[in-house]
């Protein structure tokens, strides 16, 4: 039983890949939703410790996700750092509208986003 | 010549025709009048002059016949026709017009006066019954008077007639000359109608086609054409004003296409940039996870490293694309610009140091503070401090002069606009001329391979369009040194 449930919204398998090795120092189980279609089947099953949200998703974008979470009671308190390639401040703005709790421009520098995993999932010491 | 003188002079020329023609023709029918009067008075003074001549003649046989019967009748016809030639004289002095007709008319009467007395005294001495001093009287005095008086009539009437035909002669010549003249007079206002109407249609027609086939040409999309046409008329201020419109829009075109192009690069730039983030993310990330993991004593952690700074680079250069496709965090406020530029050449001092430059600023007085975005307009002026520095370092030293100063500008809708102008001029490598139109195209580079993403004047340009300025480079060619003006609008 891990310690920690992530959920990564996430559609590209490099960028899937290189956060799950992040995590999985930290002992978390990984729900990964890649497209429209396994959100539909997984969203409401859920109960993730942080969800990592990518904006752009095929058939859904990353806003409507970031709110449908927020409006779901179980995961309304549920950290979730956004990231996207598309970095912009306009974005940023909008999904922390959204109610994300931080966010991340992709490709990030893996210390600062352990940084921010460390952070969100309340692991003792961010900066260890 | 204008086409208004040209249609003036043909005019003219054609005013001054009629009226030559209408000079003569009145001329030949005032000559034709004169010559019709003197040819009807001559004809009446003819037929005068005959009706005497007649007159005498019946006299004379009635004189004869009242010798040889003795009737009282031919004795009254006798003088019947005495009154007839002393009114037709009369009615002939009338028609008389100078001296000598007076004179000849006076010669002929004296003459006949001269016969009609003998004849008189005759016929007093016939009454008292001489016969043969009448035969003998006849015969020696009124023969001789007869002959002579009939004999003056008869040239006189021969003159007269003389005189008709001569009128007529010189009518019909006059008729001739008339029908002459209005041919040749014809002929001649005809050619000239018709070498002015061909001077000038074609004056007008074929520059006219001319225009036609180069608008067409230029409108079929071909910029380059020019119309041209020798003439300095209305037709030839026409196509220069033609020529002037196609430049604009010439130029108007290549800006069009340099925003369109620089729009669509932008869309394909940032669609790109995003692509491409991803699969860095996963190169970069993968990448600096075996390096915490691979100890810096393993060859394996250089090559790493090398493979992260290749990605590092990679992120540069897409953000670099990003920020071009999409100028963001533009926040406008009045700024100082000469601390700006002071603030920039800071942050380049080591490179400027290390490049031999010396910079002289030329910077001008009360230079108004325009609302920009300064962290972006401070981008564009490091790329320009930088970009003078690697070409003042490639020629081993030399000058960078930044001159401000306020421009007022006419824009197109006829406004005045005022500019901050900063102008970064160095004495560097300068720029070739077949370069010249591409420095702002997004990847065009002169740099060594790794040394410019060949995007940094592209996003300088993105950022000052943002700013609604100019940004425009000159150079003379190559190692003749560059000039960079950036124009904000204040």
């Amino acid at each position: 039983m891990a310690k920690y449930k992530v959920c990564l919204v996430e559609d590209d398998p490099d960028v899937g890949a290189v956060v799950e090795m992040i995590l999985k120092d930290y002992d978390c189980e990984i729900t990964n939703i890649r497209d429209v279609n396994s959100f539909r089947m997984l969203a409401d099953k859920v109960m993730p410790d942080l969800i990592i949200l990518d904006l752009m998703l095929p058939g859904i974008n990353g806003f409507e996700i970031c709110q449908y979470f927020r409006n779901r009671a179980e995961t309304a308190d549920t950290p979730i750092l956004a990231f996207t390639g598309y970095d912009s401040v306009d974005n940023q703005k909008k999904i922390m509208a959204a109610g994300a709790t931080d966010y991340s421009p992709k490709p990030f520098d893996i210390k600062s986003f352990k940084f921010k995993v460390k952070k969100l999932l309340k692991i003792s010491d961010p900066l260890e | 010549m204008s086409i208004r003188k040209k249609l003036i002079l043909a005019f003219s020329g054609l005013v001054a025709g009629i009226v030559i023609i209408a000079g003569i023709l009145f001329w030949l029918g005032q000559k034709g009048n004169e010559y019709l009067s003197t040819a009807l008075r001559a004809y009446s003074e003819m037929v005068t002059v005959r009706e005497i001549q007649f007159s005498i003649d019946k006299q004379w046989k009635s004189f004869n016949f009242y010798l040889i019967l003795g009737e009282t009748e031919e004795l009254n016809n006798f003088n019947e026709f005495n009154n007839t030639v002393q009114v037709k004289f009369n009615e002939w002095q009338l028609l008389a017009r100078d001296n000598r007709d007076v004179e000849a008319i006076a010669k002929v009467k004296l003459c006949y006066n001269d016969f009609y007395s003998m004849a008189t005294n005759i016929i007093g001495i016939y009454k008292q019954g001489k016969r043969e001093l009448v035969l003998v009287m006849v015969d020696t005095e009124l023969m001789k008077l007869s002959d002579h008086v009939i004999k003056e009539v008869k040239s006189l009437v021969e003159e007269k007639n003389q005189a008709l035909q001569k009128s007529q002669q010189k009518m019909a010549g006059l008729g001739r000359m008339s029908v002459t003249v209005s041919i040749i007079t014809s002929i001649i206002s005809l050619v000239w109608s018709m070498i002015m109407s061909l001077y000038i249609f074609r004056s007008i027609a074929d520059p006219l086609l001319v225009l036609r086939t180069g608008a067409k040409l230029i409108g079929e999309g071909n910029l380059d054409h020019k119309i041209v046409i020798k003439s300095k008329d209305e037709i030839g201020e026409l196509a220069e004003a033609f020529n002037g419109m196609v430049d604009s829009l010439k130029t108007l075109q290549l800006q069009v296409i340099q925003m369109d192009r620089m729009s669509s690069l932008g869309q394909l730039a940032g669609g790109v940039a995003h692509e491409l983030n991803n699969p860095l993310t996963g190169v970069l990330g993968q990448c600096q996870l075996m390096l915490e993991k691979v100890p810096p004593e393993n060859p394996m952690h250089a090559s790493l490293e090398k493979v992260e700074r290749a990605a590092q680079r990679c992120r540069t250069i897409v953000r670099a694309l990003l920020d071009f496709a999409r100028q963001k965090d533009y926040i406008f406020v009045e700024t100082d610009v000469h601390g700006l530029i002071d603030e920039s050449l800071g942050f380049c001092q080591s490179d400027l140091t290390s490049a031999k430059v010396v910079v002289k600023k030329n910077y001008g007085l009360n230079l108004p503070k325009p609302k920009i975005s300064s962290t972006h307009v401070q981008q564009v002026f490091l790329n320009l401090i930088t970009n003078a520095a690697q070409a003042i370092a490639n020629v081993g030293g030399g000058v960078l002069t930044i001159t401000t100063m306020v421009i007022d500008k006419i824009e197109d809708n006829g406004q005045r606009k005022k500019f901050v102008v900063v102008s970064f001029r160095d004495d560097g490598i300068g720029i070739k001329k077949e370069n010249i139109n591409h420095i702002f195209d997004p990847f065009f580079t002169t740099k060594d391979i790794g040394k410019g993403t060949g995007l940094g004047l592209t996003v300088s340009y993105g950022i000052i369009q943002r700013h609604n300025g100019e940004i425009l480079a000159a150079s003379n060619g190559e190692r003749q040194g560059s000039e960079f003006r950036v124009m904000l609008p204040c």
